[in-house]
């Protein structure tokens, strides 16, 4: 039973090709079949943060125009896995090249052989957009404790919920926990009862996030990375809806590092 | 003089309260969304505005200038909240105005009143003894 996941948010800047990329990798790495397909035409960085970017040789609209003789040829191979794709967008190319029933014709193709095709989807609610959700039957909003960022969240689910053919998961990226016990963030319960779908994962704010777009490595394969680690939850959870949530988004000040360092428990 | 405002700054540091700013982008966020997800628009939240002046002015008079009016929510549900201050309830109304009033005629236009902020008097409906020896008052407004 494949899925074809859009990941998607509004606005820009949340961490969109970072989660594509770590639920790829992880989806991967729990021997899955995985295809990502960066739908950010002229605007390309998910091989850059896949670290891939060297190895590109057919795109996206290749495909769609036919200049390779199938999409196989297009898709990268990642080595670190044994079976993860990616499909690079084109980066000279105008948006205006793919049409959103040439997109689901691929996703069609690929479903047909793949577990996972994880679509990234490009900021704002038009074309691209358009084109990135044609394909797809779930979809991760992705946002940040932040106002802007679930107003526009909103938007997308108000615009996935009038085509009434997705199911929604919501991850909220880029939290900070501290600033949250202090009352000076936005806090999960308000994030998910504002926007009121189901909760899919909470990536907690990561230095390390940046350490592994500089390296071109996923953060889930970071083992000292707690973003990382928040990713690994979010595939487990992917893979199965009915893991109960466990208590790792509070990591309870002194008390939970006292606790942490006599347990030997990462946050 | 540097250093005054440095130390100055450390300790009000220290002292101030800091501000919770997470429950207000929660309480501004579920009302703009409010806005944001339906689609009643700037004109017509003044259209109903006028139109409901229109109707309590028939009953008393208010003070359109400094009236409150917007959607809001409660426990998930959507409400219209106003907050309309009254200058003075009036002792006698415009029947005139009721009865000219057209019966189920499309489309409904609501006859104006002569005036809004004065009290309207008719020729059909007498006063009643009480008002007729006492001036009209200025209604007080009650203060916590």
């Amino acid at each position: 039973m494949s899925k074809v996941i859009v990941v998607t948010s509004g606005k820009g800047g949340v961490g969109k090709t970072t989660a594509t990329a770590n639920i790829g990798s992880g989806l991967a790495r729990a021997g899955k079949k995985v295809v990502l397909i960066d739908a950010d035409i002229g605007l390309r960085n998910l091989d850059l943060v896949m670290g891939l970017e060297n190895r590109i040789v057919f795109d996206l609209v290749d495909v769609i125009e036919g200049r390779c003789r199938t999409f196989k040829q297009a898709l990268i191979r990642d080595k670190r896995f044994p079976e993860l794709y990616l499909l690079p967008a084109a980066q000279s190319k105008n948006k205006d090249a793919v049409q959103p029933e040439q997109m689901a014709e691929i996703c069609r193709q690929l479903k047909e052989e793949y577990d996972f095709i994880i679509i990234d989807c490009p900021a704002g609610i038009e074309h691209g957009f358009k084109n990135a959700i044609a394909g797809a039957d779930e979809a991760i909003i992705v946002t940040n404790p932040e106002v802007s960022a679930v107003r526009d969240a909103d938007r997308i689910v108000g615009l996935l919920e009038s085509e009434d053919r997705f199911s929604t998961h919501l991850l909220v990226n880029r939290i900070k926990m501290e600033l949250v016990r202090k009352g000076k963030m936005l806090n999960i319960q308000d994030i998910q009862e504002i926007l009121n779908i189901a909760l899919l994962g909470i990536i907690p704010e990561d230095e390390r996030i940046l350490n592994a777009s500089n390296k071109g490595e996923p953060a889930i394969l970071d083992a000292n990375s707690r973003a990382g680690l928040a990713y690994g939850k979010v595939v487990d959870r992917l893979l199965d809806p009915t893991i109960p949530w466990d208590t790792h988004s509070n990591n309870g000040g002194l008390w939970g590092a006292l606790k942490r360092f006599f347990t030997g428990a990462r946050a | 003089m540097l250093e005054f405002w440095t130390k100055f700054e450390f300790i009000q540091k220290i002292f101030r309260k800091e501000e919770q700013t997470g429950k207000m982008a929660s309480d501004r966020l579920r009302l703009v969304l409010i806005h944001d997800r339906s689609n009643f628009s700037p004109l017509m939240m003044e259209s109903l505005r006028e139109d409901l002046v229109k109707v309590i002015s028939r009953y008393m008079d208010i003070d359109s200038d400094n009236m409150e009016m917007g959607l809001d929510q409660k426990d998930g549900t959507m409400a219209l909240a106003a907050s309309i201050p009254i200058l003075k309830i009036k002792k006698t109304f415009s029947v005139a105005a009721l009865e000219e009033r057209p019966e189920k005629q499309e489309p409904f236009e609501a006859p104006p009143l002569p005036h809004l902020h004065r009290p309207v008097t008719t020729p059909r409906v007498k006063p009643k003894s009480r008002s007729k020896s006492a001036p009209p008052k200025r209604h007080r407004t009650r203060r916590k």
